[in-house]
């Protein structure tokens, strides 16, 4: 017998060959223990609350598992005591710790569920409107380099809608209609979420309203009537207008959808994250541009389960951190203003439930300000030949803020992939040199 | 067609092998690959008859 751990985390199977505990927490914990292979009882033990464990997978990386979550590292604890020989049985803390399995009900909770479905984001994988699939997925052979990572790009401005929010659309609306919710929709956007969904559905002739700032970027205005939304410009940010929406929903009697309050949104996002590691499954960490963190839960909800040891970063715009701030809070904290160009970014009321959504999941959420944004779109073009807004830039700025090769680097050498988010720039001069002083989007 | 591969035997509390530490891997040759397969079809295999693994499940801290 040697040393391997097959595991679903329900992503489907992976297996850890040679796994190696490299880092136990001092804090300890006691949890009911079972087994496949002591089927009659349940064992009450001890365990370190985090460890980290290095293996290698199926193509022979090295991979590093960092500080696992209780429940996952409770798990790690007991398959490699089995590589040694050990039970759970062998750990009970004392006589009385030994139960019939008959006892589960009274002494295990039942995990709850997360919100987003990882076999919803694997069905809206294989059927989600074609032109938003299947996006290419580059490696920047100049890019990587001065950043001093390998750098993968999954590139999401080549699509109908000019940005990756196609995808949860397509699949939400999908949904409603195969559920047979009342057909009139209306939302809030800056613009890009208003495409996606004006796309979506006129592609089945549903009424859409889109709610929008009277600050909002002209050029996405201009799309989403193009693809036949009624546009209604109210407030003078993204949140003002997303409350008028939700009134005018309210008296109206129709159905207001919110990016990153419903799950299907974000389980739409999560596709990129299906494909991109098919394509490379050797990465070590991703990072992924945050407005209200819909297309950071998704792919990380599929990472996490498929390859958990791939680090998971968001980046947030300094000048609209609101997001940034309630992850490190653990709760909802709103501002009064944002101040940056990237208008696909720009929250500042965070969704509760999508917030929700990101708790253990994400490794660290890092924010950049719009003179590295800048610096970023620029890069992209002339390394990729991509024009991006300055919200799908955020990845790249952030891995280039972190210094490169530099030891204190978390990125340095390794595989690093980010998304272009979006491209709808309405403003093209700010993709040159002479433009430093950015004002808008 | 590739060749399905079966699932195997859980073994349970009693069976000498599980007492045995297990050797390193090393290479992953042919023989590795066909164990690991083996290994993810059994996993599958009890999904498919509890319904979990392990992994969904949470134990109380109490």
């Amino acid at each position: 017998m040697r040393r391997m751990i097959a595991v679903d985390l329900g992503a489907g199977p992976f297996v850890m060959f040679d796994p190696e505990t490299t880092w136990r927490s001092s804090e300890m914990f006691e949890v009911w223990d079972d087994c496949f292979s002591v089927p009659d009882d349940l064992v009450r033990v001890r365990r370190h609350r985090s460890v980290s464990v290095t293996y290698r997978d199926i193509g022979g990386r090295l991979r590093r598992w960092e500080r696992l979550p209780p429940d996952l590292a409770e798990l790690m604890q007991h398959e490699l005591d089995h590589l040694d020989g050990v039970l759970m049985i062998d750990r009970a803390l004392d006589e009385t710790a030994i139960r019939p399995v008959a006892e589960r009900g009274a002494l295990v909770d039942v995990r709850p569920r997360h919100r987003l479905s990882l076999a919803a984001i694997a069905e809206a994988a294989g059927s989600i409107a074609p032109e938003f699939r299947g996006a290419p997925v580059v490696t920047s052979e100049t890019l990587g380099p001065q950043l001093g990572c390998r750098l993968t790009l999954a590139i999401e401005t080549l699509n109908p809608v000019g940005c990756f929010k196609g995808r949860g659309a397509d699949w939400f609306v999908s949904r409603q209609v195969a559920a047979g919710i009342p057909a009139t929709l209306v939302c809030a956007s800056a613009g890009n979420f208003g495409q996606a969904l004006a796309y979506a559905c006129r592609a089945r002739g549903l009424p859409l309203v889109v709610y929008a700032a009277a600050t909002a970027n002209a050029l996405k205005l201009e799309r989403m009537r193009a693809l036949g939304a009624r546009v209604v410009l109210a407030g003078d940010d993204l949140d003002a207008a997303k409350e008028a929406a939700r009134q005018w929903a309210a008296s109206a009697g129709h159905h207001m959808v919110e990016d990153g309050r419903e799950p299907e949104i974000s389980e739409g996002a999560g596709t990129i994250a299906v494909e991109l590691l098919a394509r490379e499954p050797g990465i070590d960490a991703v990072v992924v541009p945050v407005g209200n963190g819909a297309l950071l839960a998704g792919m990380a909800r599929w990472l996490k389960a498929a390859a958990p040891a791939i680090r998971v970063f968001g980046v947030c715009s300094r000048g609209a951190s609101a997001m940034e701030q309630s992850w490190r809070a653990g709760r909802v904290i709103c501002h009064d203003r944002i101040d940056t160009i990237a208008d696909g970014v720009a929250v500042r009321v965070p969704v509760p439930e999508a917030l929700d959504d990101l708790r253990g999941l994400v490794d660290d959420i890092w924010l950049v300000d719009d003179t590295e944004v800048l610096v970023a779109m620029r890069q992209i073009h002339r390394h990729v030949g991509v024009v991006t807004e300055p919200s799908g830039a955020l990845g790249i700025a952030a891995i280039a803020a972190l210094g490169g090769a530099s030891a204190d680097n978390p990125l340095a050498r390794q595989h690093v992939a980010t998304v272009l988010t979006g491209g709808n720039l309405a403003q093209l001069s700010l993709l040159s040199h002479d433009h430093d002083a950015p004002s808008c989007g | 067609m590739p060749e399905k591969v079966l699932a195997r035997p859980v073994l349970v509390k009693g069976d000498a092998r599980l007492r045995i530490p297990c050797a390193a891997v090393g290479e992953l040759d042919a023989a590795v690959l066909a164990d690991a397969a083996a290994l993810t079809a059994t996993l599958q295999s009890l999904r498919a008859r509890h319904g979990f693994g392990r992994a969904w499940r949470r134990r109380r801290s109490v």
